[in-house]
C-alpha cells in the first residue's frame, strides 16, 4: 500500500472529521426536540443544525469514506498502483473545498434548506456550488476506478476481476448513474434559481429529478459495507467466501435495481399517478433480492469459518467464531440491525403501509438504523481493518475497538426503537420544537428522552472511534502489521461469465429500465409544464 | 448439508435464490390483493393548478375552503396549506362516510397526515393533492404539516373534527364548519 | 474457449430476458391491469382508467372525481408571475423618484422617511409589498380615504417604478439578524413560535428567511403606531387583503398588549450597519 496511502488517509479523515461534528449536532437536535430545555434553541438554529448534520452524514462522511476505501481496494485487490494519483489529489482538494464552501454557507445561516433541498426554498448559491464540487470530485474518483479495472483486465486477459474491485467499480458505475438526477436538478433548476436568473421553478420536476438520486444514493453508501461482508468478514473469521459468483450477482442486481425505484420516495406526492408508482414499487421489491441473497451467502461463509474452528451442531459454529476480532463482531452486529432496518424498509416500500409512516419519525428512525447502524458500523470495521496497513502500526488491543462497536450498536437501537414507535403514534418530522403542553404530545416525551439517551451513547461512541484511529497515528512504529488480504472463495474461481466481469450489459439494462421507469414521469413534466412556483430566497 | 464441491454450492445457492423469489412473490401478491380487492392506492391524482393565482381560483378561493357537500352529494374538504398555517385551521367531517380531502399550496412544499389514520399526502405547489378516505373513529384528530416548509413549520397544525354521521349537518349552502358546533 | 463464449452468451441472454420480462410484467400490472380492474368498480372505461394511472388525467381509478361549482371571490386581485417579479427588479427608479416627489413625499416624507406616524415609512420596503398594496388600493381590496384616490391615479408602469424606487432606499431597517429578547414570552412570539396558540414566530416570515409570501413587508424600523393599527385592523377583519387570511388569523390570536409590544419591538429593530434593505 504505497502510492494511494496518503490519498486514502486524507479522504478518510475528512469523512470522519465531518462525522464527529455532525454527531455533536445530532445530540443537540435530539435535546432540542425533547421536553428538556436545550441551549441556543431557536427554529433558526435547529434547521441550520439539521442541514449541517444531514449534509455531513449523507454527503461528506459517505462520499469521502467511499473514495478512500476505493483507493485501498484498488491497490490491494489489483496489486498495482492506482492510476492517476495526481487526479486523485485534484479530486480530493476540489471536494474538500466544496465541503468548506457549503459549510460556510450553512453555518452563516444562509442555507437552511436541509440536505434534500426543498425548492422553491432557495439557499445561498455557494451551498449548491459547494455540493457540486463534492460530486465533481467524486466523478474523478469514479473514472480512476474504471480505468484501474480496465488496465488490470488488459494486463490479465480472461481472468476474473477480484471481487472486491468488481464491487467497487460496480459502485462507481452506480454513482455515475445516480448523480445524473441531482446534477440535472442543480444545473438546470436550482442554481439558476439561486443566482437570481429565474423567479419561478417547477417544483414537481425538481422533486422527481431528486428522487432519481435519492434511493440509489443509499445503495452507493451500502455497497462498501457489503464489500466488507463478502471480502473482509470471511477473511477475518478465518474462513472462505461461500460463493464468489453470488457475490458478483448481488452487486450487479444492486446496480440495476437501485436506480429505477426513486419514485417510491414520492409515493405520497401528487405529481405522479398510481401506474408509475406501482411499477417502481414492483422494481423496489426486486432490489430486496440481493440483500436476501447476501444474508445467506455471508452466513454460509461464516459457517465455514466456524466449522473450521471446531464448531459443531446446528448453531455451534456461531459460538466458535472469533468474535474478538472487530470485523467479525461488526458483521454480527450489523446483521442484527439489518433485520430491523431491512424490515422497516419492506414496510416503507409497500405504499399501503407507507401511508401510515410517511414523514413521521418512523422514517427518520429507519434511515438512522439502516444507514447509521448497519452501514456505518461496517465503515468503522473497515477503518479498523485497513488502518494498520495505512499507518504501518498495529492496534495495541482490540478491546477499545470492540467496545466502541458495542456502544454504537446499543446506542443506535436505544435511539431508533422508540423513534419507530413514536412515528407509528403520529409524531411528525423536522419539528424544531414540540408543544409538550398538548396531552397527546406529552405522552411522547419519555420516549423522546430514551432516544436522547441513545443519541448520547452514539456521540460517545463516535468520539471513541476517532480516538481509536488517532491512537494508531500516535503510536511509535513497532512490528509491521500483516498486509491486507481479501477473502478467497471456497472454490477457486478461474473464470466467470463475461457479464459478471464487466458492466456493458448492465449499463444497457440500466438505460432501458430508467427509460421505462422515469422516461414518462420526467418527459411528461417537460412537455406539459406544471405551473411554476415562486422562488423563496434566503436573506430576503 | 455440507457443500463439498462447487456443484453443491451452486445447488444450495440456487435453492435459496428460488426461496427468495418466493418471498418476492408473496410480497407482490399482497400488494396486488390490496390493490385489486380493497383498492389500496398511493395518492394518485395528477391535477395541475397555478400556485401563483391560487387565491384567484374558483375552487380554492377563501370563501370556498373547508367542508362542503357538493351538488353531487360528495363530501369534500378543501384546505390550503401555506406558510405557516392551514386554512381553515379546523374542518369537520363525518365518520363512516366516504369523504375526499383536497389540498393546494400557493407557496412551498408542505405535507399532511391525519393522526391515527392512513390519510397522508404531500402538498406540492403546482398540483392539487387529493385523498379519499372513510374515518372510522370520532374525535378531534391532529393534522400537522409534516414536511419542512420554513422556520414556522413546527407551529403549522390543524384539526380534523370527525363527528358521528347523524351530527354532521350541512347548512343551506352545503357547508359545515367547526365554529357551528 | 468456445464453451466459454457459449456460456457468456447464455448468461447475456438469460439476464436480459429476465430483467426485461420482469420490467414488462411490472408495467403491465401497474399501468394496465390494476387500473382496469379498479376502474370497473367505478364504472370507468379502461382507457380513462389507464389515463388516470399514467397521470394524464386527474383522479384515481376506483373513485369518481369530485366537482366544484364555487365562484372565485378573491380578497386581492394581485397575482404574481415571473414577468411582474422581474419587472420589479428592473423598474425605472428615476421615473419612480420623480413621481414620488409629486405624489408621495407630502405625506410619506422625503425619500419615503415619514415623520408623521400615521403615514408608514416606505424607504427600503420590499418592492413586492409596495406593489401589492398599491394595486390593492386600486382595486378596492384595501381601502383608505386618501390612498385609494392616489393609487387609482397611477397606471401599472408607474406602480412598478414607485415600488422599485422606494425599495432601493437605504434608511429603513434592513432584514437584519434577529435581536435577542429578554422577555421569554416576547421571544416566543418573535423568534420561537407559540405552538399551543398556533402562532408561528413573526421572524419566520418577517425575518428575512424563506418564509412568507413574496409580498411580506419589512417591519423593522416602521412606526409603532402604524404597525399597531394594522394589526388591530387585521384582528377585527376590517383589513382583509392578506391572502388566505394569514395576518387576520395570527392577529386575532394576539392580545392587545402583545400587539403593542410587538409594534414597539419592530420599531426599535436596529439596522445592521451598511446593509441595504432587500428589495425584490
Amino acid at each position: 500500500m504505497n502510492s494511494a496511502r496518503r490519498l486514502a488517509l486524507a479522504n478518510f479523515w475528512v469523512a470522519f472529521a465531518a462525522f464527529g461534528i455532525a454527531a455533536v449536532l445530532g445530540v443537540w437536535q435530539m435535546w432540542a426536540r425533547s421536553p428538556w430545555q436545550a441551549p441556543l434553541h431557536t427554529p433558526s438554529n435547529y434547521f441550520l443544525s439539521v442541514t449541517a448534520h444531514g449534509v455531513s452524514m449523507a454527503y461528506v462522511l459517505s462520499t469521502f469514506f467511499i473514495m478512500g476505501f476505493g483507493y485501498v481496494v484498488a491497490e490491494t485487490a489489483l496489486k498495482r498502483p492506482v492510476p492517476g494519483i495526481r487526479w486523485g489529489w485534484i479530486a480530493f482538494w476540489m471536494a474538500t473545498a466544496g465541503v468548506l464552501i457549503a459549510d460556510l454557507a450553512i453555518f452563516s445561516g444562509n442555507a437552511s434548506v436541509l440536505y434534500t433541498f426543498y425548492p422553491p426554498m432557495t439557499a445561498s448559491v455557494w451551498f449548491y456550488i459547494g455540493l457540486v464540487l463534492v460530486v465533481a470530485g467524486s466523478w474523478i474518483w469514479c473514472v480512476q476506478m474504471l480505468v484501474a479495472m480496465a488496465q488490470w483486465k488488459r494486463a490479465n486477459p480472461g481472468q476474473p476481476v477480484p471481487l472486491a474491485m468488481f464491487a467497487t467499480v460496480a459502485n462507481a458505475v452506480l454513482w455515475l448513474w445516480t448523480t445524473v438526477g441531482v446534477a440535472a436538478e442543480l444545473l438546470f433548476q436550482i442554481i439558476p434559481m439561486a443566482l437570481g436568473l429565474v423567479e419561478t421553478i417547477d417544483v414537481g420536476l425538481s422533486r422527481t429529478l431528486f428522487s432519481w438520486t435519492l434511493h440509489a444514493i443509499v445503495y452507493f453508501w451500502l455497497i462498501p459495507a457489503y464489500i466488507a461482508f463478502y471480502t473482509m468478514a470471511p477473511q477475518a473469521a478465518g474462513g472462505r467466501l461461500f460463493s464468489d459468483t453470488m457475490g458478483r450477482l448481488s452487486f450487479v442486481l444492486f446496480l440495476i435495481y437501485s436506480l429505477p425505484v426513486g419514485l417510491h420516495h414520492l409515493f405520497m406526492d401528487p405529481e405522479h399517478a398510481a401506474g408509475f408508482k406501482f411499477l417502481q414499487s414492483f422494481l423496489t421489491i426486486l432490489v430486496t433480492v440481493p440483500t436476501l441473497l447476501t444474508v445467506f451467502t455471508i452466513s454460509a461463509s461464516m459457517e465455514i469459518a466456524g466449522r473450521m474452528r471446531g464448531g459443531k451442531g446446528w448453531f455451534g459454529w456461531i459460538r466458535a467464531l472469533p468474535w474478538e476480532r472487530p470485523m467479525v463482531l461488526a458483521t454480527g452486529l450489523s446483521f442484527f440491525m439489518l433485520w430491523f432496518g431491512g424490515g422497516g424498509g419492506l414496510i416503507n416500500m409497500s405504499y399501503g403501509m407507507n401511508a401510515m409512516v410517511h414523514n413521521t419519525s418512523w422514517v427518520t428512525a429507519h434511515f438512522h438504523l439502516i444507514y447509521g447502524g448497519t452501514v456505518v458500523l461496517m465503515y468503522f470495521a473497515i477503518a479498523y481493518e485497513v488502518w494498520p496497513a495505512l499507518t504501518g502500526r498495529r492496534f495495541a488491543s482490540n478491546k477499545p475497538l470492540r467496545q466502541q462497536l458495542w456502544w454504537w450498536t446499543i446506542g443506535m437501537m436505544v435511539m431508533t426503537l422508540p423513534w419507530h414507535y413514536l412515528g407509528l403514534e403520529g409524531q411528525w418530522r423536522r419539528v424544531a420544537q414540540f408543544d409538550y403542553s398538548d396531552p397527546h404530545i406529552a405522552e411522547w416525551g419519555p420516549w423522546v428522552l430514551v432516544s436522547l439517551a441513545g443519541g448520547v451513547l452514539l456521540l460517545l461512541s463516535a468520539l471513541r472511534f476517532i480516538v481509536n484511529l488517532l491512537s494508531l497515528h500516535w503510536r511509535a512504529p513497532g512490528e509491521a502489521p500483516p498486509p491486507l488480504e481479501f477473502a478467497r472463495p471456497a472454490h477457486e474461481v478461474t473464470q466467470v461469465p463475461a457479464v459478471l466481469n464487466g458492466f456493458s450489459l448492465w449499463n444497457l439494462l440500466v438505460l432501458i429500465l430508467m427509460a421505462a421507469a422515469y422516461g414518462f414521469p420526467i418527459g411528461h413534466a417537460l412537455v406539459e409544464r406544471a405551473p411554476a412556483a415562486i422562488v423563496h430566497r434566503m436573506g430576503g | 448439508m455440507a457443500a463439498r464441491t462447487e456443484q453443491d454450492v451452486v445447488r444450495i445457492e440456487t435453492r435459496w435464490a428460488l426461496a427468495m423469489c418466493g418471498v418476492v412473490l408473496v410480497i407482490l401478491a399482497a400488494i396486488l390483493y390490496a390493490s385489486l380487492r380493497i383498492h389500496v392506492n398511493p395518492p394518485s391524482n395528477v391535477e395541475l393548478i397555478d400556485p401563483k393565482t391560487l387565491h384567484l381560483s374558483d375552487e380554492f378561493t377563501e370563501a370556498n375552503l373547508g367542508t362542503r357537500v357538493g351538488p353531487d352529494g360528495a363530501i369534500v374538504a378543501r384546505i390550503v396549506a401555506t406558510q405557516f398555517e392551514f386554512v381553515p385551521r379546523c374542518v369537520v367531517l363525518p365518520a363512516g362516510r366516504r369523504v375526499t380531502l383536497r389540498f393546494a399550496s400557493p407557496d412551498v412544499i408542505h405535507g399532511i397526515l391525519v393522526s391515527g389514520t392512513n390519510v397522508n399526502t404531500m402538498v406540492v405547489p403546482g398540483y392539487v393533492s387529493q385523498v379519499h378516505t372513510e374515518f372510522q373513529k370520532t374525535g378531534d384528530l391532529l393534522m400537522p404539516c409534516h414536511e419542512y416548509c420554513g422556520l414556522g413549520h413546527s407551529q403549522m397544525l390543524a384539526t380534523v373534527r370527525v363527528v358521528p354521521a347523524d351530527r354532521f349537518k350541512p347548512d343551506a349552502d352545503g357547508r359545515v364548519s367547526c365554529e357551528q358546533r | 474457449m468456445d464453451a466459454q463464449a457459449r456460456n457468456n452468451r447464455r448468461w447475456i441472454v438469460a439476464s436480459s430476458v429476465t430483467v426485461l420480462a420482469l420490467l414488462g410484467i411490472g408495467a403491465l400490472l401497474g399501468l394496465l391491469i390494476v387500473p382496469a380492474v379498479q376502474g370497473r368498480e367505478a364504472g370507468l372505461d379502461p382507457w380513462t382508467a389507464f389515463c388516470r394511472a399514467v397521470g394524464v388525467k386527474p383522479g384515481v381509478a376506483p373513485v369518481a372525481q369530485p366537482i366544484s361549482d364555487a365562484v372565485a371571490a378573491p380578497v386581492s386581485e394581485v397575482a404574481w408571475s415571473s414577468e411582474v417579479l422581474t419587472a420589479l427588479v428592473h423598474g425605472d427608479r428615476n421615473a419612480g423618484q420623480a413621481l414620488a416627489k409629486e405624489r408621495c413625499t407630502a405625506c410619506h416624507g422625503e425619500r419615503g422617511l415619514s415623520t408623521d406616524t400615521q403615514y408608514p415609512r416606505l424607504s427600503g420596503q420590499s418592492a413586492a409589498a409596495l406593489y401589492k398594496q398599491l394595486r390593492d388600493y386600486q382595486t378596492g381590496a384595501r381601502a383608505h380615504p386618501m390612498m385609494t384616490a392616489v393609487a387609482q391615479g397611477l397606471d401599472e408602469t408607474q406602480v412598478r417604478n414607485l415600488a422599485a424606487y422606494f425599495a432601493h432606499g437605504n434608511s429603513f431597517a434592513s432584514l437584519g439578524h434577529p435581536q435577542p429578547l429578554q422577555d421569554y414570552e416576547m421571544d416566543r412570539l418573535v423568534n420561537r413560535g407559540v405552538p399551543d396558540r398556533g402562532i408561528p414566530p413573526c421572524n419566520a416570515c418577517h425575518g428575512g428567511g424563506v418564509g412568507g409570501p413574496i409580498e411580506t413587508p419589512t417591519l423593522g424600523g416602521q412606526h409603532r403606531e402604524y404597525l399597531q393599527r394594522q394589526l388591530q385592523l387585521y384582528a377585527s377583519g376590517e383589513r382583509r387583503n392578506d391572502v388566505f387570511g394569514r395576518m387576520r388569523n395570527i392577529a386575532s390570536r394576539l392580545t392587545p398588549g402583545e400587539i403593542k409590544e410587538l409594534a414597539a419591538y419592530y420599531e426599535g429593530w436596529q439596522p445592521v450597519e451598511g446593509e441595504l434593505a432587500a428589495g425584490r
